[in-house]
């Protein structure tokens, strides 16, 4: 039989899946690669948990994890591409602590499910199978830049969906 | 004249600036920034408030998009995208297991679908975590025996060219939106897997509005705990509980002698109600070696109770086990996730599932209902196979 954990280290385990989408976002943004994010969040679960003593529970969680997933993504520093130490120093003190709201995710899902089949087709090839932009472009067998700008549109009309339906709801 | 380095970073271009450093935030988020644009982007941001605010906001979204894809394209198992042409598990999925998925990918709400990841650390990128053939195969192992409204889904098993297996995705392997019959039993501890059984409850649907302003959390139905005895008897501060069963035997088929991490989760909520004491609300995981009916009840019921000297004698000592709980408000607008996490090792055979809801106070009684106004929905158990042991998670019996 293993070893017990607190109630402590147990209950900063629930913290922890109850943000894991803002901490995953952040390594997402941080990192621009969504494998890389993923073993970030991974890397971040497990510091969490190993230092689960060490957080105050009247403190900011998400912070401490948004933390934590900011110094996983500097010991990361191997790629060409990537942003440098001051940046993400800079960017994590600017980052906005609001929580992920679930509302959020459901107004986008039903924003995606009003999307033109071709653009829906985007966001799947794009955010669910996480294939790049180039890989998309051979699959349709369009240019590159093509799929870019589609994606940026896509985003832009999300994006005004979602504030749009938020804004009727409040 | 710009009020800081960053606006005058823009070029002082107006509009065409802001384009192209949004622009430049999108294209490093989709991967395909240059160097030199990479640069100029950074120049941005470090001289930048509104620079940094853009990017949150624009990353704010690629990583809500993530999250969202998940839930929107994830796919009945026994489907394949074309661009997942990867072997899916020689699973056999049967029909009504499938069918049973597809319920809970579309029918339910996004919060249900979204599991949560944790595992080995520095495993490299989404190639060797994820098998995309497999993730559309599943719904399967546990399947044989598992009752409609209720679901075993996606196994997406790792594969990098080994035969091994390596590190997996979560998979979840039940959820209950109570969507479907049947209803859990009454008639305390299930004698089979697969099935709830327990104390006096109700499935109830939306008609619950009318009487406490309560809608399910996801779907069209949710479970309304009644009573603390599975024929009405009431008894003041017991709790009223389900319990289900599930038979690990054939998730070692995949996670071979491994650990294997288990989150059980459900939505609770509760409504005012006149003389309602405080109320609380519980999940609890135990891992065995001991079959439904082999043991005892009784020796169950103190386990799951919290007193457990018996268990002991009986052989029956739990493998490993956790519980959490949680006070419940009177806001039926809201509904609370409680999650437990445990670390269940190769030699447990099953896993018996706990759901409570009890009054605070030993006093709690009120008009036939010993739990009055209070509800579960969308309870799931999502498995991981670890890599290696973690000492995160081993949660020994209290």
């Amino acid at each position: 039989m293993g070893d017990a954990p607190s109630a402590h280290t147990t209950r900063i385990q629930q913290l922890f899946v109850r943000h894991q989408a803002k901490v995953r976002s952040v390594a997402l943004a941080l990192t621009g690669d969504f494998g890389v994010a993923e073993d970030v969040v991974q890397e971040t679960f497990l510091t969490v948990t190993a230092k689960a003593a060490d957080f105050d529970l009247d403190t900011n969680f998400l912070a401490w994890a948004c933390a934590i997933a900011r110094l996983k993504v500097l010991e990361r520093q191997r790629s060409d591409r990537r942003l440098s130490p001051q940046v993400i120093e800079s960017l994590a003190a600017s980052l906005p602590h609001e929580e992920l709201a679930d509302e959020r995710l459901a107004t986008l899902l039903g924003c995606i499910d009003e999307l033109a089949p071709k653009a829906r087709e985007l966001v799947r090839l794009r955010y669910f199978s996480e294939h790049g932009p180039g890989e998309i472009a051979a699959m349709l067998g369009r240019s590159v830049a093509g799929v870019n700008a589609a994606l940026v549109k896509i985003r832009e009309t999300l994006r005004e969906c979602v504030g749009g339906r938020l804004a009727a709801e409040s | 004249m710009a009020k800081n380095p960053g606006e005058a970073a823009l070029g002082g271009h107006g509009d065409a600036g802001r384009e192209r450093r949004d622009a430049l935030i999108d294209r490093w988020l989709d991967g395909v920034i240059t160097s030199a644009e990479l640069a100029e982007m950074e120049q941005h941001l470090l001289e930048s408030s509104v620079a940094r605010r853009e990017f949150w906001r624009r990353a704010s979204l690629h990583g809500l998009l993530h999250e969202a894809a998940r839930v929107a394209f994830a796919e009945p198992p026994g489907a394949e995208h074309p661009d997942q042409a990867a072997g899916a598990l020689p699973v056999g999925a049967e029909s009504r297991a499938s069918s049973a998925c597809a319920v809970a990918f579309s029918g339910k709400g996004p919060r249900a679908a979204v599991t949560w990841t944790a595992g080995q650390p520095g495993s490299g990128g989404r190639g060797r975590w994820f098998w995309p053939g497999a993730v559309a195969a599943a719904c399967l192992l546990l399947g044989g025996g598992v009752g409609i409204g209720s679901l075993l889904t996606t196994l997406a098993v790792a594969h990098s060219g080994r035969m091994a297996i390596d590190v997996v995705e979560p998979f979840p392997v039940l959820f209950e939106g109570f969507e479907l019959p049947p209803a859990p039993l009454a008639d305390y501890l299930p004698m089979s897997t697969d099935c709830w059984s327990g104390d006096e409850t109700r499935v109830v649907g939306r008609e619950a509005w009318d009487d406490s302003r309560m809608l399910p959390h996801a779907g069209e139905h949710m479970l309304q705990f009644v009573s603390g005895h599975p024929q009405g008897e009431n008894y003041p501060g017991v709790a009223s509980e389900i319990w289900r069963f599930i038979d690990l035997e054939q998730l070692r088929a995949l996670a071979g002698s491994r650990e294997i991490r288990v989150e059980l989760s459900a939505w609770f909520n509760g409504s005012p109600a006149p003389e309602s004491p405080r109320r609380m609300c519980g999940l609890k995981v135990i891992a065995t070696q001991h079959a439904p009916g082999q043991v005892d009840q009784s020796t169950w019921l103190k386990q799951v109770e919290g007193a457990n000297p018996d268990a002991a004698e009986a052989g029956a000592r739990p493998v490993a086990a956790a519980e959490t709980n949680d006070e419940v408000d009177d806001d039926p607008a809201s509904w609370q996730r409680v999650a437990v996490v445990v670390a269940v090792p190769a030699h447990a055979r099953y896993l018996l599932l706990h759901c409570y809801a009890r009054g605070r106070t030993e006093s709690a009684f009120v008009s036939g209902e010993c739990v009055p106004g209070q509800y579960v929905d969308d309870i799931a158990v999502t498995v991981e196979p670890q890599a290696l042991r973690s000492k995160a998670t081993a949660v020994g019996w209290r």
